[in-house]
């Protein structure tokens, strides 16, 4: 298991074996003079304020900058088109505009909205996002005509995860939703077949989900005659 | 194959009884380039259904990559679609870099576009072989192993490994090259046009590719957008998009290249496409090779083992690069701890794999085969 990480471990290379862990650096109450080193030619007087003290190479620890709230054609279109359904999030780096939709009722009509008249022809990703509290379904949209990425993010209920399946609008929406299906237990209403994709029909639990039990193994026979693979809790002939 | 599963009965136009066969292509079978099951409902020689089932080669990576501290995770990205590692490994590093604040010295990008471009030379050549393999000619196998089996040699002298490199590094790359290397591999690509020539000469003309090729597995334009279809596939039915030159990420915007372009859609227009995209590539490693400047290769502030201790700030980032086989996305998600969130993946062949359905409803077993070997895909990819 040593693929694991261990935090505390030292760096087995012995350089710097008395530098104190990153993490323990965040704790200190100067947070903008750690942010002087990694900032952008765009803050000089920081930059300028930090020039007189050596550039200690802070290895990690990188203090978040705010992000902007990118404002395209294409966002204010969709505020104007559906007000108040859109809550405007930081960009997802590198500058893609997030948009939360706040109805999860009206996916559809946005997907549709933003296909159709806002030329995003491209859906690149569906990811789901198990954040403890709640699940996120987060779509990432490209248009070929103009160039632009757009992000739509959906908060779902961890234990009703439920949302409007896409693909009345995307052939691609099908084999990413049941993927999302498989690995992150999101229930796609609407879509023709789903069912898992990666793990066999029988698997129990969805293993990205956070409060998958990932230590309890189970174990995947083939049934010869039919093809099919079958799941035990418990070691047997045959299977693995 | 393995044996027939069942023999449905069914009604044909005529009210005459018929037997569709149904019937499992893999997952141990050549033509599926890896560990794909493709159950199939023929009648007769004609393909009436075809369900992929994919997961035999399902290692969990987007599980795994939250245990490991964030680059413990690179070098299992190279496992993905192991026919251009490098690749791989490039596109999940420039996702966190994202979060990261580090500046990756032009030396460093130019050696990582080298390194990628490499990767991409090996896999279209791979491709091209394998393809020649799936019609039954042999001889275009070997002649890409050759070239192959050079640009592996390059790979190895510049990271010590012929596959899985594992080269990329937060803010740079991991070793410089070493002395007479980009002189040697500008020389092989003066050289390799001269071979892809030799290819084209083979197959291009050959009555019997043109035959098996042209007019197979066809997939219009509107149908690759709805599939999210990407890279030389997408090119093939038209759509002239390349995240090199319309979302430019490392130096990418300094060259001088085409993206070549077919619209029938066909298997015969992929192969055009990725033979035209093999002399491109060629033409951007000379131009990396020529233009490469002096410096260091990785960010001072992250050198040696302050990679393991890499911090990113907290937040999303959906980076995406033009891997061999298409749109290789990484949607990292960050806490501010030193072990990514959550990582999910967008694996082109996956993506790409999705149409084959669409294309192989209505013709004939060969004609899958030869449709299934022209999307490129790598198991490892698609499963991930």
């Amino acid at each position: 298991m040593n693929w694991l990480a261990d935090e505390t471990r030292k760096p087995t290379d012995g350089t710097t074996p008395t530098k104190p862990p990153a993490a323990k650096t965040e704790g200190k109450p100067e947070p903008a003079k750690q942010a002087a080193p990694a900032a952008e030619p765009g803050k000089p007087a920081a930059a300028a304020a930090s020039a007189g003290s050596p550039a200690a190479p802070k290895p990690a620890a990188v203090p978040a900058p705010p992000r902007p709230k990118t404002m395209t054609d294409d966002v204010k279109a969709l505020l104007e088109k559906f007000p108040g359904a859109f809550t405007q999030l930081e960009d997802t780096d590198p500058k893609i505009p997030t948009l939360q939709l706040t109805d999860k009722l009206l996916l559809v009509p946005v997907m549709e909205f933003l296909q159709a008249e806002r030329k995003f022809e491209h859906l690149a990703l569906i990811t789901g996002i198990d954040w403890k509290t709640h699940l996120e379904a987060v779509y990432n949209l490209w248009s070929y005509a103009k160039n632009v990425p757009l992000e739509i993010k959906v908060r779902l209920e961890s234990k009703d995860a439920k949302i409007a399946s896409l693909t009345g609008l995307w052939a691609t929406a099908d084999w990413h939703e049941r993927e999302n299906y498989d690995l992150m237990g999101i229930t796609f209403e609407g879509h023709p077949n789903l069912k898992r994709i990666l793990l066999p029909d029988e698997w129990r639990g969805h293993p990205l989900r956070k409060d998958y039990e990932w230590k309890k193994e189970q174990y995947v026979a083939l049934d010869a005659k039919t093809g099919e693979d079958h799941v035990y809790a418990e070691p047997r002939e045959g299977a693995w | 194959m393995a044996p027939a599963l069942s023999a449905t009965p069914a009604k044909n136009g005529a009210g005459k009884e018929q037997q569709f066969l149904e019937i499992n292509m893999g997952p141990q079978h050549p033509s599926t380039h890896g560990v794909l099951r493709l159950k199939l409902t023929l009648n007769g020689e004609i393909v009436e259904d075809v369900e992929p089932i994919l997961g035999y080669l399902h290692r969990s990576k987007e599980k795994l990559a939250e245990f490991a501290v964030y680059l413990k995770f690179a070098p299992i990205t190279d496992r993905m679609d192991y026919n251009a590692p490098g690749l791989n490994e490039w596109g999940y590093i420039l996702a966190v870099e994202q979060l990261l604040d580090y500046q990756v010295p032009e030396r460093a990008e130019y050696l990582r576009v080298l390194h990628g471009e490499l990767n991409r030379i090996g896999n279209h050549l791979l491709w091209v072989g394998t393809m020649g393999l799936d019609l039954g000619a042999i001889s275009p196998f070997w002649w890409c192993w050759r070239e192959r089996e050079r640009v592996l040699e390059f790979l190895e002298q510049l990271a010590g490994v012929r596959m899985h490199t594992n080269y990329v590094r937060f803010g740079g790359v991991k070793f410089d090259a070493p002395p007479g290397w980009l002189k040697r591999v500008q020389d092989y690509m003066a050289e390799l046009p001269l071979k892809i020539q030799e290819l084209e000469d083979l197959l291009v003309q050959n009555d019997i590719v043109r035959a098996r090729m042209i007019g197979v597995g066809v997939l219009p334009k509107d149908r690759a957008v709805s599939y999210g279809v990407t890279g030389p596939m997408a090119r093939a039915s038209g759509i002239g998009f390349d995240l090199r030159r319309y979302q430019p990420y490392s130096v990418y915007d300094q060259f001088d290249f085409d993206i070549p372009i077919a619209d029938t859609g066909d298997v015969y227009a992929r192969l055009l496409v990725r033979l035209q995209e093999l002399r491109e590539t060629a033409r951007i490693v000379d131009q990396a090779c020529k233009r490469i400047p002096e410096g260091p290769i990785v960010d001072a502030r992250v050198e040696g083992s302050k990679q393991l201790r890499v911090k990113p700030r907290k937040g999303e980032t959906y980076t995406r690069i033009e891997s061999a086989k298409g749109e290789l996305g990484y949607y990292v998600v960050s806490d501010g701890t030193m072990k990514p969130y959550r990582v999910r993946i967008r694996g082109p062949s996956f993506v790409n794999l999705a149409p084959l359905r669409e294309m192989c409803v209505g013709s004939k077993i060969p004609d899958l085969i030869a449709t299934l070997g022209s999307i490129d895909i790598v198991l490892g990819d698609v499963d991930r």
